[in-house]
């Protein structure tokens, strides 16, 4: 099926490129049958700043930032919400989290998994569980 | 007929009228949900409609059938009509769950057909 909402029909979202839990996450997203096409771009790529100058003011080093087709942008727990809305699987949790009395709950947790993705990358429970057996 | 047979009696009669009811009500009234649900697809909604009542109608009465055993020896007139009250409400309140889950199951329906023109959950923290 094609991407049925007309307003929003592509998200590029900004992921952090040295982070092992964020190119996991978006391996994850590209299996996912999506309403919204999801465009993956890691910060760290030279295209970012030519392709959306000023994105440095919602600080993408930070937090995840997802950019709409009409350059509205969309930070933590707002990027989480609208990728998860992107998927067919996840739009009913999306909606519920952007509910105003659960979005304080998935901003602290979105804002303490973005402050510790590089250890949580690094973390060996991680590791065991994302690291494929190869035989 | 001894009052036990009359108990059994009045207890299926009542009891297989009550789900009757209760199964109309489900088909009249879900159809509008299943209707939205289904983007107005008639057939689809009629036909998903008649299957949960189906198996509103064979889950209620298989539980009446087996609940009507008793093995209590009845004290008259009295003991039947407790029998049945108890029976009765029994069944009254599985019925009443049944709906209860039919409605949520009905919503669920109608739900995810929403969620393709749902319009994106929040505004944007800003544009560049």
């Amino acid at each position: 099926m094609s991407p049925v909402t007309p307003t929003v029909p592509t998200l590029t979202v900004l992921y952090d490129g040295e982070c092992g839990l964020c190119r996991q996450l978006k391996a994850k997203l590209k299996e996912e049958p999506l309403w919204i096409e999801l465009e993956f771009l890691p910060l760290q790529h030279e295209l970012v700043p030519m392709r959306f100058p000023g994105i440095e003011a919602y600080q993408p080093e930070k937090h995840l930032v997802v950019i709409d087709d009409q350059r509205n942008v969309y930070t933590a727990e707002g990027a989480w919400i609208m990728i998860l809305y992107a998927t067919r699987a996840y739009r009913d949790i999306s909606l519920t989290l952007s509910d105003p009395a659960l979005r304080p709950l998935a901003r602290g947790i979105c804002s303490w998994i973005s402050s510790h993705r590089k250890r949580i990358s690094n973390a060996r429970l991680y590791q065991t569980i994302t690291t494929k057996v190869t035989p | 007929m001894n009052i036990i047979v009359w108990t059994y009696f009045t207890y299926a009669t009542v009891s297989i009228g009550m789900t009757i009811w209760v199964a109309r009500t489900l088909h009249k009234n879900g159809r509008v949900f299943l209707l939205e649900a289904f983007h107005g697809n008639e057939g689809l909604t009629d036909s998903v409609n008649h299957l949960l009542v189906v198996g509103f109608y064979l889950i209620n009465l298989g539980f009446i059938s087996l609940f009507l055993k008793s093995n209590n020896t009845l004290d008259g007139v009295r003991g039947g009509i407790e029998l049945f009250s108890g029976k009765f409400g029994v069944v009254m309140v599985i019925l009443g769950f049944m709906h209860f889950f039919n409605l949520y199951v009905f919503t669920r329906i109608r739900r995810r057909g929403t969620l393709v023109k749902a319009p994106p959950p929040i505004p944007a923290q800003g544009t560049i």
